[in-house]
């Protein structure tokens, strides 16, 4: 039988490359045939997981992803190196714990221009016919706490909750350029993240963490399999949903 | 920053009146003592001290002045 999760001769950018979740995203796409575009801001760390990729034509391109007004020239760069593209993983987000009383505007509108604004401006770039090969699927990191976070995560949620609202819009949007669009709504996550999780919170707040996520933390790579499939063409008939995988979190 | 400042600024963080803090303050008898203020702490320091306080470190807080303390 076939591997079903072919990703053979597709180009596939992958934001948040560096670490956490897009780490091990491109390690297992590269695996299963894509070809990776990474970009992340670190580009030392970028190298380093390059050369643990499988196959060829890969590339890496260092980005702060907070610059906006840059995104379309980076996908036109990219593009002009690399050919069109067949997918973008969009996984770089910034988590920040603050209660509402030590709230800043300007605080929100930095998370919101890596973990929204980003991701919406690499959607609307990609789906123009000069940057996409005529069909496509996006894939994009939201979490439980867009549907039910804790204290001190508004932000964080705004930002997840606007990830997921507007997925199902743009699955409307796109899908007579047959682009597929869908979100991961996942729990927490064995990542940089849940170790800052686990330094800032007593251990109450950790107990009622494993309480809730009753299966336990996630392994990236789990997220990863699940990025691989709604990048396949197995996952053709699923658009502009959020894929729970949250341990239970949710239940 | 002078002691009555960084007191002032807990005073702010717990929602206190000037005055209710002192260095002695016993922090585990303060009721707004709890996990939000604990994470209210290490947003104040790093956006007033641009220090990086831990859960560990929290730990070892007994009394007002040991936060004072650690503000330097």
């Amino acid at each position: 039988m076939n591997n079903i999760l072919n990703l053979k001769n597709k180009t596939v950018l992958v934001t948040g490359a560096s670490d956490g979740v897009g780490e091990s995203v491109c390690k297992l796409i590269s695996n299963l045939g894509a070809r990776v575009i990474m970009v992340a801001r670190r580009e030392e760390k970028l190298r380093d997981i390059y050369k643990m990729l499988d196959g060829d034509g890969h590339a890496c391109y260092s980005f702060d992803l907070s610059n906006i007004d840059e995104i379309e020239l980076l996908v036109k760069k990219i593009v002009s190196e690399n050919g069109k593209l067949d997918g973008i993983v969009h996984c770089a987000g910034v988590a920040v714990a603050r209660p509402l009383r030590q709230m800043k505007y300007q605080v929100i509108h930095e998370l919101m221009l890596v973990n929204f604004y980003s991701y919406f401006e690499l959607v609307r770039v990609f789906s123009k016919k000069c940057n996409n090969n005529g069909s496509g699927s996006i894939v994009v990191m939201s979490s439980v706490s867009a549907r039910s976070g804790d204290k001190a995560q508004s932000a964080y949620a705004a930002s997840k909750a606007a990830i997921e609202g507007s997925v199902n819009v743009l699955a409307k949007e796109l899908a007579d350029k047959n682009i597929r669009i869908n979100a991961i709504t996942a729990g927490m996550i064995k990542t940089r993240m849940f170790e800052n999780f686990l330094n800032r919170y007593d251990e109450n707040s950790i107990e009622q963490l494993y309480n809730k996520q009753y299966l336990g933390v996630i392994d990236k790579e789990n997220i990863a399999y699940a990025v691989a499939y709604l990048l396949s063409d197995a996952s053709k008939f699923i658009t502009g949903t959020g894929l729970v995988i949250d341990g239970g979190y949710l239940t | 920053m002078s002691e009555k400042e960084k007191l002032a600024l807990l005073e702010d963080m717990f929602e206190l009146d000037e005055g209710d803090l002192s260095a002695d303050t016993v922090l585990d008898e303060l009721d707004e003592w709890d996990s939000m203020s604990k994470l209210s702490l290490i947003v104040l320091m790093s956006d007033e001290f641009e220090k990086k306080l831990t859960g560990d470190t929290i730990m070892t807080f007994k009394t007002v002045g040991d936060i004072l303390n650690y503000m330097g």
